[in-house]
């Protein structure tokens, strides 16, 4: 009897105890599982949202480059022709007035062919393709700002060289919606782009001394139907694994940009 | 056996639930739904150091006091009914209208059994069975919609595991040690005290995983902040 009231008690307990830690270890094992298969999910996600904004920049440069091209080639060459027949004219028949509107429409061809040739680079940089990216945004920059009171300095480092690749165009473009941004709204009159390169990340900063935007309404745009311009950037800077960082002090405002980027492969001998 | 480690064995019912407590006090906690957790907590230490203290020093202990089976009779009422309070109120238990069943069934055993079957003041076995059959069905329904809801409402660090985990590994050894207590105690002595201790061990990991489900939860320091440069 004594025995049989011992065993029922230590049967009991071990039955009991074994059936909560089984539970407890179920419990554990399928969290695990769950949160494996989370993980595995959210990194699905994400390749495919990476995907498709990578698919819609790829779209977005092909469409510019189409457009350029034709800006470049067509109406380009149709407005030089133009010009031409219009230079054609021989002046001495003409009265004073029709000298006059000769001249003036000349001189509107003339700006035109430069703003169409000025849209067409922006649109694709052939700069960028054969001298890179610092060359490319020293060159961006003395189109907008030239002609202006606004005074514009580069600072970028000699050691980036890295080929004409995807993240130079991205970044090229992101730097070109700042910057017009920058002239647009921020009031700037002084501006500096500078660049360091260190272990593989390239961070660029500009700044400038107009009243620029805090991260918080970077944010607060590039999530609005309207922000379509910081919309992009946003997608380019996550696509290039980078970050951006929007600073503003009185007087001065900042917009740094960090991303890794591919070490320039060894020369061949 | 060394005087230490008895010491340890005969207040195991205290210390462990004195460590929660002090986490408490120490650690501001995220989840206030637990302060009624911290309540029982409270409560459960304050009767235990009496009961033990009955126990250990009857001699000292006047008369009418002498009987400690009233506290743990009231504690076995209180358990179920805290901690059912808690855990009905999450939301991932709110789905199982069974529990709330369970819960309306317990109070009125709990009251049949004082009134027909049991007095409050002799140790209730019977009380013994519906407290853990009751914490049994609450802490295992917890754990299994875990298991089985893919969303998971909350996350692994969650006090409420830790107090399931905590009440569940209590109940599943003290339900057989407490339910034959007597009969085994009359029956092999040296068995009955072997169950003591036994139960005690229940009693520290129950202290243990609360005090470590308590710094899970914490939000910050009450004291002695680190000050940020």
């Amino acid at each position: 009897m004594n025995n049989h009231l011992t065993l029922i008690v230590i049967l009991g307990i071990v039955v009991m105890l074994g059936l909560m830690l089984s539970v407890l270890l179920a419990v554990f094992l399928n969290f695990r599982k769950k949160s494996q298969h989370r993980k595995a999910l959210e990194s699905l996600k994400e390749q495919q949202q990476n995907q498709l904004i990578e698919a819609a920049i790829r779209s977005e440069e092909t469409e510019r480059h189409r457009i350029a091209e034709t800006l470049h080639d067509e109406v380009g060459a149709m407005l030089s022709s133009a010009k031409l027949h219009l230079l054609g004219i021989k002046q001495v028949s003409l009265d004073e007035k029709d000298k006059q509107l000769h001249e003036k429409g000349a001189g509107l061809l003339n700006q035109v062919i430069q703003k169409v040739r000025g849209i067409s680079h922006n649109l694709h940089s052939n700069i960028l393709k054969e001298f890179g990216l610092n060359e490319a945004i020293r060159h961006f920059l003395q189109q907008v700002t030239g002609g202006t009171m606004i005074k514009a300095e580069t600072r970028l480092d000699k050691d980036y060289t890295a080929s004409y690749s995807e993240t130079d165009i991205s970044l090229y473009r992101i730097l070109q919606e700042l910057i017009n941004n920058t002239l647009k709204y921020a009031k700037a009159t002084q501006l500096t782009v500078s660049s360091v390169l260190r272990d593989n990340q390239l961070s660029l900063t500009i700044t400038h001394n107009g009243n620029g935007l805090s991260q918080s309404e970077f944010e607060t745009y590039s999530f609005q139907k309207e922000g379509l311009g910081l919309k992009n950037i946003r997608n380019r800077i996550l696509l290039l694994k980078g970050s951006i960082l929007f600073s503003k002090t009185p007087g001065e405002s900042s917009i740094q940009i960090t991303l890794p980027v591919q070490p320039k492969p060894a020369a061949h001998a | 056996m060394n005087i230490f480690l008895k010491k340890i064995f005969t207040w195991s019912e205290v210390w462990p639930l004195a460590i929660a407590m002090i986490v408490y006090l120490l650690y501001k906690q995220k989840d206030r739904s637990i302060n009624i957790i911290i309540w029982l907590l409270g409560i459960s230490l304050v009767f235990h150091i009496f009961a033990v203290y009955i126990s250990q020093y009857t001699y000292r202990v006047p008369e009418p006091f002498k009987n400690n089976n009233i506290l743990y009779n009231l504690l076995m009422i209180l358990k179920p009914l805290m901690v059912g309070a808690y855990l009905l109120r999450l939301k991932q238990l709110q789905q199982y209208k069974y529990l709330r069943i369970v819960f309306i069934l317990f109070i009125l055993f709990t009251l049949f059994n004082f009134l027909f079957l049991s007095s409050l003041f002799i140790f209730s076995t019977y009380m013994v069975l519906a407290e853990s059959a009751f914490m049994l069905v609450f802490t295992l329904t917890f754990f299994l919609d875990a298991m089985i809801d893919d969303e998971i409402p909350l996350p692994l660090n969650h006090p409420a595991y830790y107090i399931c985990a905590a009440f569940g590994i209590l109940e599943s050894i003290n339900l057989f040690i407490f339910l034959f207590l007597f009969p085994v105690f009359y029956a092999n002595k040296e068995f009955a005290v072997l169950s003591i201790k036994i139960a005690g061990i229940a009693y520290m990991i129950f202290g243990l995983t609360i005090a470590a489900g308590l710094y899970a939860n914490r939000e910050r320091r009450r004291f002695f902040q680190p000050v940020s440069q």
